[in-house]
């Protein structure tokens, strides 16, 4: 995956490669192809030489988006913000996004955003890593063909989060995805292999790697506060 | 981020002075401020800055420290985007116990804080 000398776990390397494997697979809501260009889009939201104000969508930018794009514009929109600008997020944006802000053949399904808001955060978090290192970012594969499952879990609805959920988590944050669980179970492996697997999140005590537990939270709540994330 | 503070805040050697950025010191964990400065690097993404704090993490603490550091902060920017991007409200059993925390690292002014259920 990556062509370096640096000491990068197995485990992390594996889980990278599965995340990256997985984006070229037909999802819930999302075909290969769509997947691919979502990871794409945040790949061009990252690197453009001017990068708009949260408040002026991408897609109304002359030149930041391709007008055929696969994807609708209040998608390219949502990625554009999430990857850039992820602390602005407010409860009406989001329902403009939902809405297609106001085109109605944009609208997105909230299950169909809650799969985008999962591959946009796998996507900065495994080019972020890469940039740090100075490694190129990894290939993207050929999609996949077929149909997304368009499957809704038992019990899924809008309860505190501004998407569906399925009220069977203790976290709230595992909660997040959980209106699409391939995607939740893709984000959290994820993050099992860069963090720590949920069952040991509230183990204080255990050190992680090449780190304590203590420097783990320390740069993990250093990274949120520069994104202005609370939770 | 919060609740896992709330733990460390418990050790009374940890201040939040270097997750909040106004402080010179480790916070009292051990290569606080180099892995502080590293996760600034990140944010900003300037390759000049990434290189010099990459040899000087590598200096102090070894390569492998280096990668799972920079893989720990990758994380949360992935985490940080699912929390902000579905409007992820704190646990409510958690309101009591990050009180503390909330007030010295300054969270309920942020957007994303106003703008989820209050719990």
């Amino acid at each position: 995956m990556y062509e370096t000398e640096l000491p990068i776990r197995d485990d992390l390397i594996a889980a990278q490669e599965a995340t990256v494997d997985g984006w070229s697979r037909p999802g819930t809501w999302w075909t290969g192809e769509e997947r691919l260009a979502i990871v794409a889009e945040v790949r061009r939201a990252r690197d453009a030489e001017e990068i708009p104000p949260p408040w002026v969508r991408a897609s109304e930018v002359e030149g930041a988006v391709a007008q055929d794009h696969l994807l609708p514009a209040a998608a390219i929109d949502a990625i554009w913000r999430l990857t850039n600008h992820p602390g602005t997020l407010t409860a009406d944006w989001c329902e403009k996004v939902l809405g297609g802000f106001g085109d109605h053949s944009a609208a997105l399904n909230p299950l169909q955003y809650t799969e985008l808001v999962g591959l946009v955060a796998q996507a900065n978090c495994i080019d972020r890593f890469a940039d740090a290192l100075s490694l190129d970012r990894p290939t993207l594969p050929e999609p996949v063909q077929g149909d997304p499952s368009r499957s809704v879990p038992d019990g899924v609805a809008m309860r505190d989060h501004w998407v569906p959920t399925v009220e069977s988590e203790v976290r709230e944050v595992v909660k997040a995805l959980s209106g699409v669980p391939a995607e939740k179970a893709a984000s959290l492996k994820l993050a099992a292999a860069h963090y720590l697997p949920v069952a040991q999140l509230y183990d204080l005590t255990a050190d992680r790697n090449a780190l304590t537990r203590m420097q783990v939270e320390l740069v993990a709540a250093r990274t949120s506060k520069l994104n202005e994330c609370f939770y | 981020m919060l609740l896992s503070l709330s733990g460390l805040s418990q050790d009374a050697q940890v201040s939040f002075d270097v997750v909040v950025g106004t402080g010179n010191g480790d916070g009292g964990v051990p290569h606080g401020q180099l892995l502080a400065r590293l996760a600034e690097a990140m944010w900003e993404g300037h390759q000049s800055t990434l290189a010099a704090i990459r040899d000087e993490v590598t200096s102090a603490m070894g390569g492998d420290a280096l990668v799972d550091a920079i893989a720990v902060s990758a994380n949360f920017h992935m985490m940080t985007r699912i929390a902000d991007g579905t409007g992820t409200p704190i646990e409510r059993g958690g309101m009591d116990l990050t009180a503390e925390v909330r007030a010295q690292i300054d969270v309920d002014d942020m957007v994303s804080r106003r703008q989820t259920d209050p719990g």
